[in-house]
């Protein structure tokens, strides 16, 4: 018994591991352009991994009180990142423009865990 | 019931601060005064001399009540003020924060610009035009008792920042008649402004008393409204130098204090680059510059950063980034020569027959422009460098053949898998990692000082001529009015943007034509653009011969010979779209050798590193004979 339940745990972890992430991309969006996004994205991905989501959640369950970013977090993080507001931690702050850019397309485009959560839609920076 | 009446009170008390009070009070006073110079206008005969004058000073009087609400119009809406007192009819922008998108077209209208109207067009002068000018600013107004304006009064958070604008302002454009037409009203305005702010900094006491400016501060703005009250009113005469160093310089390290006391926080993009640890204006931490950092941005191990720097310093002298493997960074940016070419006016092109069409820019305080190249056409110092490297007129690579060769070398293979670890995003070496290393070395020509920056930091002594250099520069001279202070380039308060000017730089030194540079027009094409370049940084001049951005002028008395003359125009040229004042400047000899002296005091005590002493050994035989810093 003990045994199955250390088994079904090591199978759950692995699974909150390995959370595939998919993306929400327009139809509309340019088939030229879908490999140089996607190039984009899992950039995106990997720096939110290793530099947000111990609190940020996503790929870990994140901290209470720390925003997840839905589309709507997200554009108020953004601004809230372009006025330096202090309470803003310093990782996003150190970040180059590249991949700060790679970080919010990630987020904009990857589809939500619990879509019926949240609305995606595009939105305009401020 | 009694929670809304308890939120009703609460509102209706925080609407009636005496501080908000004096804001509402001093907006309408402004309006008032505009209101009566539109009446004037309407009734003025602008024919005549007297009608003219009456409307012009309606103008002086409403600046007045415009200049003691600066303060908080400035800050909280930076746009919108433009409407109502800008300082051209038509300003291009790409803000920091902005640098992805392309340029905005700004409208200016105001007070300034309806002043500028009455003075130049003569018997053309349209009376509908004029009012236009003033109802555009009247209307702009309104914005500034929107409720998204207004509700931020209710924080003392706004105050230091409008503050710390306001003191920036003091020292880089009030004095300088920079959006003031009439150089007879500059010190006036100074002076009843001071006074008029001392009046905000009274209401804004009684109404936060838990976040008060401090004694110290308001004792030495005390001192300081003392000692303009006692300068002369002609801004030629006044004493800039004092002034900034004495009173505005050391009341804004007592702000900057104050702001990370009460830990503001700020909902503005002004202070998007403006960092709150920095105690001097002339303390080179004030906002931050350029990104060196790039791909290595998340990078905090110093080891690691250091080995970046030298494999960044390799990568400046190794002529593998060139298409001929002889071609570097220091064959145009001497590493001797303050990283400029001072022999030739514009470098020689790939080919090594042809000339590139600009002089080559010092890397020295490069960092400090938001936008780079003459023409801004990039927007990030990486972007910059790989464009070189791949230029087919500047060192004619190919990305892939460059790393190709750069990895062939097992120093630089080593070192880049290293570095590749703390780029987790990246899956191989990019010419990024290799772009960014480069960056990241230069950055460190750009952290040094010069003797009047000791002068305003540590109070070490400046020649006399130095000092009436500086007053020139800030006043009769006119220099100041784009070269703004610290970095004497052109980014104005709060140093968010790079400015662009037009003022007529000719083809040769006999003026028989006009530069055919197109500048800024190549990457945004509007008529102000035509002919634009981004203001140059003043640092180092004497160093940094040859002089604008086809290197056509050898030496500083040429330079300013041309400013005297009134730019290209002045000198019979024609350049319709010219920003630079036409008129001549009347320098004097002796007043020429103090602005002289006074360009000289910005000569900084740059380091120069030696070379390295050898590069590393590739697998590929024949490149092996490559020199550290190779040919030109």
């Amino acid at each position: 018994m003990f045994l199955f339940t250390l088994l079904c745990c090591l199978v759950f972890c692995q699974c909150a591991h390995h959370y595939k992430v998919t993306y929400n991309i327009p139809d509309n969006y340019p088939e030229a352009k879908r490999d140089e996004l996607m190039a984009t994205l899992e950039k995106g991905k990997i720096l939110f991994k290793t530099n947000c989501s111990e609190c940020h959640g996503i790929f870990t369950k994140g901290k209470a009180d720390v925003t997840n970013f839905t589309n709507a977090q997200l554009d108020n993080y953004n601004s809230r990142f372009l006025r330096r507001d202090p309470k803003n931690h310093g990782v996003i702050n150190k970040m180059s423009q590249e991949q700060m850019n790679e970080v919010l397309l990630f987020l904009k485009f990857k589809k939500p865990r619990n879509p019926d959560s949240v609305k995606v839609m595009p939105r305009k920076r401020f | 019931m009694v929670l809304f009446s308890l939120i009703c009170l609460f509102a209706f008390k925080a609407e009636h601060t005496p501080y908000n009070e004096y804001y509402q009070s001093s907006l309408s006073r402004f309006s008032t005064e505009q209101e009566k110079l539109l009446l004037n206008i309407k009734d003025a005969d602008l024919t005549t001399p007297a009608g003219i004058g009456v409307v012009k000073t309606g103008i002086k009087q409403a600046r007045l009540k415009l200049k003691a609400i600066d303060f908080w119009l400035r800050y909280l809406e930076p746009v919108v003020y433009k409407k109502i007192n800008g300082p051209l009819p038509v300003e291009w922008e790409n803000e920091v924060f902005e640098k992805f998108e392309k340029p905005y077209k700004r409208l200016g209208a105001g007070l300034s610009l309806a002043e500028l109207y009455l003075n130049n067009k003569g018997s053309d002068l349209q009376k509908d035009s004029l009012l236009q000018l003033i109802r555009i600013s009247q209307n702009a107004l309104n914005t500034y008792t929107a409720d998204s304006v207004t509700s931020q009064l209710k924080t003392p958070d706004h105050f230091f920042l409008c503050n710390r604008l306001y003191l920036l302002n003091l020292a880089a454009i009030y004095t300088t008649g920079f959006e003031c037409p009439d150089n007879g009203n500059i010190i006036p305005e100074l002076k009843v402004m001071m006074q008029d702010v001392r009046k905000i900094y009274a209401s804004f006491g009684q109404s936060f008393p838990g976040a008060k400016l401090s004694d110290d501060y308001l004792e030495l703005y005390a001192r300081a409204m003392t000692f303009v009250n006692v300068q002369p009113d002609d801004f030629e005469q006044f004493d800039h130098f004092t002034f900034l160093k004495e009173y505005v310089n050391p009341l804004f390290a007592i702000n900057q204090r104050l702001i990370r006391q009460y830990n503001v926080i700020s909902v503005s993009f002004n202070d998007y680059t403006l960092n709150n640890s920095c105690n001097s204006i002339f303390d080179k931490s004030l906002y931050t510059p350029q990104n060196s950092m790039g791909i290595y941005s998340l990078i905090e191990d110093t080891a690691v950063l250091s080995e970046i720097r030298a494999v960044g310093k390799l990568l400046f002298y190794d002529p593998l980034l060139s298409g001929n493997n002889s071609r570097t960074c220091v064959s145009c940016h001497k590493s001797k020569e303050y990283f400029t070419d001072t022999a030739m006016a514009t470098s020689f092109n790939f080919d090594h027959i042809h000339f590139l069409p600009r002089n080559t820019p010092s890397l020295v305080n490069v960092i400090y422009n938001h936008l780079l190249m003459l023409d801004g056409r990039h927007i990030s110092l990486q972007n910059q460098a790989k464009d070189v490297m791949t230029n087919p007129a500047e060192m004619g690579g190919k990305k892939e053949d460059i790393m190709d060769k750069i990895l062939s070398c097992k120093e630089y293979k080593t070192a880049f898998r290293k570095f590749l670890k703390y780029t987790p995003e990246e899956k191989e070496i990019t010419f990024d990692h290799i772009a960014s290393a480069i960056t990241y070395y230069y950055k460190d020509f750009s952290g040094y000082y010069s003797p009047f920056d000791d002068a305003m930091n540590q109070n070490r002594p400046l020649s006399p001529d130095a000092r009436k250099g500086f007053n020139l520069f800030m006043s009769k001279a006119q220099c100041a009015t784009c070269h703004y202070v610290p970095q004497f380039n052109g980014v104005p308060p709060p140093y968010i943007g790079s400015e662009f000017e037009v003022i007529g730089v000719p083809a040769d030194i006999s003026y028989s034509k006009l530069s055919e540079d197109s500048g800024r027009y190549k990457i945004n094409t509007a008529y102000e653009t035509m002919n634009a370049f981004r203001t140059g940084n003043l640092r180092n001049l004497e160093y940094t011969k040859p002089y604008m951005h086809n290197g056509v002028f050898t030496t500083l008395d040429q330079v300013i010979d041309f400013y005297d003359a009134g730019g290209g125009t002045g000198k019979k040229l024609s350049v319709p779209n010219q920003s630079l004042s036409t008129d001549s400047l009347k320098l004097t000899a002796t007043e020429k050798k103090e602005l002289l002296s006074f360009l000289h005091s910005l000569n900084e005590a740059v380091i120069f590193e030696n070379p390295p002493g050898s590069l590393p050994v590739s697998s590929r035989k024949e490149l092996n004979s490559r020199r550290v810093g190779g040919d030109y």
